[in-house]
């Protein structure tokens, strides 16, 4: 089933092989940057997500700290939270799984046009949708000190690997803040990161020890156009990525902004009935406005991502 | 509520670890191997010899039974065994050409490639494959490297004696051909096909290259060598049969297939001289096609399986028998391609075929050896008349 994907990935693949000069790392490069540039709508719809969710953490720690032994009370405040911030914690896995078979599509086309062994090139017959491609089968897999076909003999790739793979996965999942109320969920949670943070890149590292190293130039330009996506919304902290800025201090910043921004409504009588640091999901929460109404106007789901789009821009720009 | 609590970070951590898991098993699922089964006969003997993943074994060919077992730590074998003068070899996926006494199976020799450690086990050399099997003079061995060379090493000592560097990967057996008689022009020449298009003639004595010529398509395969018209045969990924004159140093032909080319071609010499070409493509289609003095003429074409045919097919009995990746082997007639037997084979038929003659002459029980990518049934003997299994070999 996946071949209807795959075999038009070999035909692109080996198509910018014989324009690029028959360069397979350019190849590689080039066709990783149009694979993600095409997929960059769901990307960034799925780390919008899942920033979202992040800015939320310490709303959220409090409400499993104030409702701790209610949990319908806590579900209840929770689900207030993420309507009032416009957040759909569905958002982020919807675009991972209309993405997922692309990856496996862009992964096996490299694979099986670097031929490494018999069977790989053996599979690629009677995948080409141009007959014409087949002189460029298989690609030529030598680039500097390099046989893409087997792992790098000097480790280097590997390496940068399970760099990039770290760094993005730094950036894309902060560690979040020990909690000091003993609230073991979100310890562990934190932990589970923190593990994830690990296991994660020397897993890929794994891969790129073990597989042809074409697969790492994938994995490596694949993480840093992860990461440069990321950047380009704009609040990627490197300080705080590299365990420079204290990730507890980072967290609670943009709660103590929200509560105060949310005292001073209450000053203004616009809502907020407490004014309190804490958060105002146990409250009528301050629903954004739409257009020039002054009456409060619901929040509308969308089919996934973030929601009410418009009024959370205009108040990330206050 | 509940899909609330779903996606969070631990949930995420296990959500990316079952996506690098699932693209793991995508990339490398339902292959066993690298390759398939490497098998050949000595015509002297009494085996067949089959190299698959970490063994040689020599088997009996009546009943399948193990005679030896070859293994060397860390060795993967899937390359075709060749024999010679008692003795076996075969290289593996670690650059190494290994020599073996066909009497017991003890090893003669090891080549192992220089390799230059900067720090520790950190090497300027990448790891390299023997993918191809081997051709031989008196005194000498020559192969060919996943990566791009043709290597010649002393057939007494394992010591290496020099490399040719190719555009690509040689994963075809070198071709010796030795000097014509009665041709004051002519020498022994070493050919070796490559993954970069060209077909190159070298010195054996110093691996120097005397011509090369572009193919048009890579060439995985092997050669074949007409010796009656001093020609090679080679099938490339550009779908042809190519026709290479070596009095001329020139291609003088080209044949058309249907799909890519794997398998060199069988030559069946008739009564007359005329000589019939009979070869198979990945597209499943089975090819007969006549020598000519300028080249070729199809006499029938026929497509019989539904998926690859790599193997150079085996002609024998009026038949024609190829297996496939559609897990059959097929016998066909000879004549027009018709259908005699067939049978389904427990995994995909992607070896080459080897006939093992009767006790009373090779028309008269004969049997058909080949391997299928099941591990229950890696080599499976047929019975060349009946079609039907003689014995079944599991590692």
């Amino acid at each position: 089933m996946l071949d209807i994907i795959i075999n038009p990935f070999i035909t692109i693949l080996l198509f910018l092989y014989e324009i690029l000069g028959g360069n397979v790392v350019l190849a590689i490069v080039v066709f990783t940057i149009l694979v993600r540039l095409a997929t960059y709508p769901l990307t960034m719809k799925q780390q919008r997500s899942t920033k979202a969710m992040q800015e939320i953490q310490p709303e959220l720690k409090k409400i499993q700290e104030k409702y701790k032994n209610d949990r319908e009370r806590a579900a209840a405040a929770q689900w207030e939270l993420y309507r009032e911030h416009g957040v759909n914690p569905l958002a982020g896995c919807l675009p991972l799984l209309i993405q997922f078979p692309i990856l496996i599509g862009l992964y096996r086309a490299i694979v099986a046009t670097l031929a490494a062994t018999p069977l790989q090139l053996l599979d690629l017959s009677g995948r080409l949708w141009v007959k014409d491609l087949s002189s460029a089968v298989p690609m030529d897999s030598r680039f500097l000190w390099l046989n893409l076909a087997v792992p790098d003999p000097l480790y280097v790739l590997p390496i940068l690997v399970v760099l990039t793979t770290w760094l993005q996965q730094k950036l894309l999942m902060p560690a979040s803040p020990a909690s000091s109320g003993g609230d073991k969920a979100t310890d562990q949670a934190a932990a589970m990161s923190r593990q994830m943070m690990m296991i994660m890149p020397i897993m890929f590292g794994i891969f790129a020890l073990s597989f042809a190293s074409g697969l790492s130039i994938y994995f490596i330009v694949s993480n840093i156009i992860g990461i440069g996506q990321y950047a380009m919304m704009g609040k990627i902290d490197l300080k705080q990525a590299l365990g420079l800025k204290k990730a507890e201090d980072e967290a609670a910043a943009p709660a103590s902004k929200r509560a105060a921004k949310a005292k001073a409504r209450a000053e203004a009588g616009e809502s907020a009935s407490e004014p309190s640091s804490a958060p105002v999901v146990a409250s009528e929460p301050a629903r954004p406005k739409r257009g020039r109404s002054s009456e409060p106007a619901p929040a509308k789901a969308k089919r996934s991502g973030v929601y009410d789009s418009r009024a959370q821009r205009a108040k990330a720009k206050r | 509520m509940i899909t609330s609590r779903l996606f969070t970070a631990p949930r995420r951590a296990v959500i990316g670890l079952m996506l690098a898991g699932s693209l793991f098993l995508a990339a490398c699922g339902g292959v066993a191997g690298d390759s398939w089964a490497g098998i050949a006969r000595d015509p002297e003997g009494d085996a067949v010899y089959v190299a698959y993943n970490e063994r040689v074994v020599a088997l009996n060919p009546s009943s399948g039974a193990v005679q030896w077992e070859y293994k060397h730590d860390g060795a993967k074998f899937f390359a075709v065994p060749a024999i010679d003068n008692g003795s076996l070899y075969i290289g593996d996926y670690s650059g190494r050409l290994h020599s073996i006494n066909l009497q017991d199976g003890s090893r003669n020799w090891l080549y192992e490639p220089d390799t230059e450690n900067i720090i520790g086990p950190i090497s300027l050399t990448a790891g390299d494959r023997v993918i191809s099997g081997v051709a031989f003079n008196d005194d000498k061995v020559f192969f060919g490297l996943g990566s791009q060379n043709v290597v010649a090493v002393s057939r007494a000592t394992a010591e290496e004696l020099w490399t040719f560097e190719t555009g690509h990967g040689v994963w075809a057996s070198p071709l010796y051909v030795h000097a014509r008689e009665g041709d004051a022009g002519s020498r022994d020449t070493l050919y070796a096909v490559s993954l970069d298009h060209h077909l190159y003639a070298l010195d054996p004595e110093t691996g120097d290259e005397l011509w090369k010529r572009d193919l048009g398509g890579a060439a995985p395969g092997n050669m074949v060598y007409d010796e009656q018209l001093n020609r090679i045969y080679i099938g490339t990924f550009m779908s042809e049969l190519v026709a290479v004159d070596l009095d001329q140093r020139a291609i003088i032909d080209r044949y058309e297939t249907e799909g890519w080319l794997w398998g060199s071609p069988a030559i069946e010499v008739q009564e007359d001289g005329t000589e019939t070409l009979y070869f198979g493509d990945l597209d499943g289609y089975l090819y007969a096609v006549e020598v000519t003095e300028n080249g070729f003429s199809q006499r029938w074409k026929m497509k019989i399986a539904e998926d690859a045919i790599r193997a150079t097919p085996l002609v024998t009995n009026g038949l024609v028998i190829v297996g496939s990746k559609d897990k059959n082997v097929y016998a066909v007639s000879k004549e027009d391609g018709s259908s005699e037997w067939s049978d389904q084979t427990g995994g995909e038929a992607l070896t080459e075929l080897v006939l093992v003659p009767g006790s009373e002459g090779e028309q008269d029980g004969s049997i058909v050896v080949l391997g299928t990518s099941e591990s229950d049934e890696r080599i499976v003997a047929y019975n060349v008349e009946t079609g039907e299994v003689d014995w079944r070999y599991a590692d």
